[in-house]
């Protein structure tokens, strides 16, 4: 079977296309928690680079 | 995730914290499946074009209703900066935006799926579609006005009262023009679904379930992204005053 018509029986099914939202809820939440914690790794590393340049200063 | 344990690296706090957080993503994540289950045992809606899809307003539903609290939470919160001046206040504004934006974006998207699979096309121009773009036009102006200043001061007094003051147009184009009678008669989208009593029975149960889920949701990611901006901004002053 053809990947396109795999795809197209995939798509014609009510459940599937049902199920997008709130799969796309998830994806979109789940992308944004990985945003804050990425945000947060770099707030950590910033703070770490300070404190390792004043540990090597002092 | 590291937010809320001290500068020193406190291991336990941060490994209680990690486990906390995966086990409230598991939890949530099974309670979607069963509501998602739930909503497929609901009986097909008869009255619309496809009545199977019409369970896409079962998530639909609830996300404006969100985005609306959230954008408001937004704007009381930058008012309050504006008048305090305390930085905390700048990151309860920006996490209540930034919440407020995902599920405008969510709205827009269920819109769209629902829009191709009820009437036949992903973009109607329908008004209410039409006025919900400019709500996100608006949000997005927000991001683009804060990333435009490097002083942090001028970044967050400038973000607030931008958010102060579109929360005007934010509400008359989510509330009042689409119930304008000359716009209601030439829109798709029913209006007043709910307060009319149109959703009943299994529909309205099943609403209530993915509506409660979904806030649920919402309270625990703003609580996450205010302790991780409050995190951020102690580090910053922490470094600001080396």
């Amino acid at each position: 079977m053809k990947f396109e018509f795999f795809l197209a029986d995939i798509f014609d099914n009510w459940k599937v296309i049902a199920a997008i939202p709130p799969i796309a809820i998830w994806v979109l939440l789940f992308a944004y928690l990985r945003r804050v914690d990425s945000r947060v790794a770099k707030a950590e590393a910033l703070l770490k680079e300070e404190l390792d340049r004043r540990k090597s200063e002092a | 995730m590291a937010v809320g344990t001290s500068s020193n690296g406190d291991m336990t706090a941060h490994a209680s914290s990690a486990l906390q957080r995966n086990l409230a993503q598991f939890a949530l994540f099974l309670l979607m499946i069963l509501a998602l289950v739930e909503s497929f045992l609901v009986p097909e809606a008869k009255n619309f074009q496809n009545p199977q899809l019409a369970r896409i307003f079962f998530w639909h539903f609830p996300c404006p209703i969100i985005a609306s609290v959230l954008l408001i939470m937004s704007s009381v919160w930058s008012l309050l900066y504006l008048v305090k001046g305390k930085p905390g206040l700048d990151v309860q504004a920006v996490t209540s935006l930034e919440l407020g934006a995902l599920f405008s974006s969510l709205t827009m998207i269920h819109g769209m799926i629902f829009s191709r699979a009820e009437w036949g096309a992903w973009w109607q121009w329908d008004p209410r579609q039409n006025s919900f773009l400019l709500v996100l036009l608006i949000i997005a102006g927000y991001f683009v006005l804060r990333s435009a200043f490097s002083d942090p001061t001028a970044r967050k007094t400038y973000s607030s009262a931008y958010s102060v003051f579109s929360i005007l147009p934010i509400l008359f184009l989510i509330f009042v023009f689409p119930r304008l009678p000359q716009i209601a008669g030439q829109s798709l989208h029913p209006t007043n679904t709910i307060m009319s009593g149109q959703v009943n029975g299994s529909y309205g149960y099943t609403i209530m379930i993915t509506l409660t889920l979904l806030s649920l949701l919402t309270v625990w990611l703003y609580r996450y992204r205010l302790k991780a901006g409050l995190f951020e901004l102690r580090v910053h002053e922490y470094l600001f005053e080396l």
